[in-house]
C-alpha cells in the first residue's frame, strides 16, 4: 500500500521527458520513496519510480470466491434443505439453476470490494494532503510535472537532494510538509485565501 | 533498426515432421477404416472440424485486426496469415467428408431412422438438409473464406516488395465488408457439419458455440506459433506486452466460450423438452466423463490459470496454457461429434487420435511450407515500428 508523501522535497518539471529522466537518475542513485504528480498518466514514469502493478486483484479475488461460495450456499440451503419445492420434477438441489446467481454475486462483490479497497489505499476520504501546500501545485493538473521525494527515503538529504533535483532539470524545488499544518493554521490560511479572493 | 533475420527460412523439420505425421495418421485411418469404417469417418470429422474452426477463427482475427486498423497485431500479422494460408488444404480435406456423407449424416437416408417422430421431423427438414444443397453450401463457405483470405494474403505479401499507400483502405474495406459473410459461413458450416449429426435437434446457440471455441483455439495457436518463432530466433522484438495482449484475449474468450456453453446447456436443461434434451442425454450418461473434461479443461483450468498477470505476460507460462487450450478444443470437437454418432461409446477411439495426427500434421507441414521464403513480418507496413514498440502496463 502506498500513501501520499507527508514530508520531504518536491521538484517541478516542465516536460514529461525531464521528469522521467530525473526519476530514472534518482532511482539509480539509490532513492526509493518517489512519487509523481502529472496532468496525465505517464507509463514510463510509473516504471521509473519503481511502481509495479497494483495488487488489488489479489485482494479482490478472495472476496469473489467468498461471495460465490456464500451465494451458492444460500441457494443450496433455502432450495435444497430448508424449503424444497418440486419444480417440474427437477431436483431440489439443482446446480445448473444456481450458477447465474452465484456468478452474479461473485461479480458484484469483486466490484464492490475493488471500489472500497481502492478508496482506502488511495487515502480517501482525506480532503487535504501536505502536497497541496506546495506553491503552484494546482499546475500538476495543467502542464507541470511534480516529483516528490520523501524524507524517509534512505538516500534523502535535504540539501543534496534539492541540488540534485535542480541538476536534473527541475525548474523549481520546494520543501514539502515542513510545517505540519494544525487546524488553527489551516483556518488562518483559509481566511487569508478568502481575503485574497474577495 | 531491425537486425533480426526477417525472412522465414527454417521450418524444414516442421514440414518433414508434419508430413510424416500426416502419412502415419492417414495410413492408420485407412487401415482402421477397413475394420471400423464408420469410426474412421467420425474421427476424421472431429479432427477436420477442429482444423477448420482454427483456420476460420484465425481469418476472423485477421479481419478484425484489419477492420480496426489495430497496431500491435501488425507485428504478428504474418503469423496469422500463415494460419489462414492453410485454408486451401481445408478444401482438399473436405473430400473424405464428401465421400462419407451418407455414412456420417443420418439425414441422408431418413427412411433408415427408426423413431417415426424423428423421421417425420427430418423429412420436414429435407429442403435444407439434402446432400446436393449440403455440397452447394460447403462450396459457398469455402468460396467466401478462400476468396477473402487469398486477397488479404496477396496484398500483404505484395506490400513486401512494392509498398503502396493505397493498401490500407483496401484491407479495411474488404475486412469490414467481409466479416459478416465469413462469420455467417462459419456459423452455417457449424450447423451443417456438426449440428446436423442429430438432425431432429437444434440450438440457436450452436453456431456461436463452435465459433467461440474456434476463435479461442486460433488465439492459442497464434501464441504457440509466435513462441515457436521466437524460440527459433525470429520476431525478437515481440515482447511481453504482445503476449499480455494475446493472453487477455485468451482469458476473455475462455469466459465467452463458457458463457455460450453454459447457457446453451442451461436453457435446454431448464426447459427440459424431449427433443432439445436429446442432445445432452448421451453427454450426461455414457459421455459424462468427457463432458466434465470439457467443462474443466476448457473453462475451469484455463480460467484460473490465466488470471494472474505474470502468467499472461511471460511466453514460457502462456505457451503451455495455449497448447492446453488447443488440445481441449479438439476434445470439445470430440464432445460435439462422438456422443451424437455413437451414443453407446466408446468415448475415445484410437482412430480419433490418428485422425488428429493426420489432419494436424498435414496442416502444420502445409502452413510452414507456405511461410517459407517470405518475410516473417509485413516489413513495409507503416505501423510495424509502432507495433513493435507496443507497451502496456
Amino acid at each position: 500500500m502506498r500513501r501520499t508523501q507527508q514530508s520531504g522535497i518536491v521538484g517541478a518539471f516542465d516536460t514529461p521527458e525531464a521528469i522521467i529522466r530525473a526519476a530514472h537518475e534518482l532511482r539509480k542513485s539509490g532513492y526509493r520513496r518517489l512519487e509523481g504528480y502529472t496532468p496525465y498518466p505517464l507509463l514510463d514514469l510509473e516504471r521509473a519510480i519503481g511502481r509495479g502493478r497494483s495488487r488489488i486483484g489479489f485482494v479482490v479475488f478472495p472476496f469473489a470466491i467468498a461471495a460465490a461460495a456464500g451465494a451458492y450456499l444460500v441457494q443450496w440451503w433455502t432450495n435444497g434443505v430448508d424449503y424444497p419445492l418440486n419444480a417440474g420434477g427437477r431436483p431440489a438441489h439443482a446446480p445448473p439453476a444456481f450458477v447465474p446467481a452465484t456468478f452474479e454475486m461473485a461479480v458484484l462483490f469483486s466490484a464492490l470490494s475493488a471500489c472500497v479497497i481502492l478508496a482506502i489505499w488511495s487515502g480517501l476520504p482525506a480532503l487535504w494532503q501536505p502536497i497541496f501546500e506546495v506553491p503552484g501545485f494546482e499546475q500538476a493538473s495543467v502542464d507541470k510535472f511534480f516529483l516528490a521525494i520523501s524524507d524517509r527515503d534512505p538516500a534523502f538529504d535535504r540539501e543534496a537532494t534539492a541540488r540534485k533535483l535542480t541538476e536534473l532539470g527541475a525548474s523549481r524545488v520546494e520543501p514539502l510538509g515542513v510545517h505540519p499544518a494544525t487546524d488553527a493554521e489551516l483556518d488562518e490560511r483559509l481566511e487569508r485565501r478568502e481575503g485574497e479572493e474577495s | 533498426m531491425n537486425t533480426e533475420p526477417s525472412i522465414f527460412t527454417g521450418g524444414g523439420r516442421l514440414v518433414v515432421g508434419g508430413f510424416l505425421a500426416f502419412v502415419v495418421g492417414a495410413i492408420a485411418l485407412v487401415v482402421g477404416g477397413v475394420a471400423h469404417g464408420r469410426d474412421a469417418f467420425y474421427a476424421y470429422l472431429s479432427a477436420y472440424a477442429w482444423l477448420v474452426s482454427l483456420l476460420v477463427g484465425g481469418l476472423i482475427f485477421l479481419m478484425i485486426v484489419h477492420a480496426m486498423d489495430a497496431k500491435w497485431p501488425v507485428a504478428l500479422r504474418r503469423v496469422v496469415e500463415g494460419v489462414t494460408g492453410v485454408l486451401p488444404l481445408a478444401v482438399i480435406g473436405f473430400i473424405p467428408i464428401a465421400v462419407g456423407v451418407t455414412t456420417i449424416y443420418p439425414w441422408t437416408s431418413p427412411s433408415a431412422i427408426h423413431d417415426h417422430e424423428v423421421q417425420h421431423l427430418v423429412e420436414h427438414k429435407l429442403p435444407y438438409l439434402n446432400t446436393s444443397s449440403f455440397f452447394v453450401r460447403a462450396f459457398l463457405y469455402f468460396g467466401v473464406w478462400l476468396g477473402i483470405s487469398y486477397f488479404l494474403r496477396r496484398w500483404s505479401l505484395r506490400g513486401d516488395w512494392a509498398p503502396a499507400a493505397t493498401d490500407k483502405p483496401r484491407f479495411r474495406a474488404l475486412s469490414a465488408l467481409g466479416l459478416p459473410p465469413v462469420a455467417l459461413a462459419f456459423t452455417f458450416a457449424g450447423v451443417d457439419w456438426l449440428m446436423s449429426l442429430t438432425p431432429a435437434w437444434y440450438s440457436t446457440m450452436f453456431g456461436v458455440y463452435w465459433f467461440a471455441g474456434g476463435f479461442l483455439g486460433a488465439l492459442a495457436l497464434l501464441v504457440l506459433a509466435t513462441y515457436g518463432l521466437q524460440r527459433a530466433g525470429m520476431l525478437t522484438r515481440v515482447g511481453s506486452s504482445h503476449y499480455y495482449a494475446l493472453g487477455r484475449l485468451l482469458l476473455a474468450f475462455t469466459i465467452f466460450w463458457a458463457y455460450i456453453a453454459y447457457f446453451q446447456f442451461f436453457l435446454i436443461w431448464i426447459t427440459n423438452k424431449p427433443h432439445e434434451a436429446s442432445f445432452y442425454a448421451p453427454r450426461m450418461r455414457e459421455f459424462a466423463p468427457l463432458s466434465i473434461l470439457v467443462a474443466a479443461g476448457r473453462f475451469v483450468i484455463p480460467f484460473f490459470a490465466l488470471l494472474p498477470y505474470r502468467v499472461k505476460q511471460q511466453p514460457s507460462t502462456l505457451a503451455p496454457i495455449a497448447l492446453w487450450i488447443l488440445v481441449m478444443h479438439w476434445v470439445d470437437m470430440e464432445w460435439l461429434v462422438m456422443p451424437s454418432v455413437r451414443p453407446e461409446g466408446p468415448i475415445v477411439h484410437w482412430l480419433d487420435v490418428a485422425a488428429l495426427v493426420c489432419v494436424g500434421g498435414a496442416a502444420l507441414a502445409f502452413g510452414t511450407f507456405r511461410l517459407r521464403g517470405r518475410p516473417i513480418v509485413p516489413k513495409n507496413d507503416p505501423s510495424l515500428e509502432t507495433a513493435f514498440r507496443y507497451g502496456s502496463v
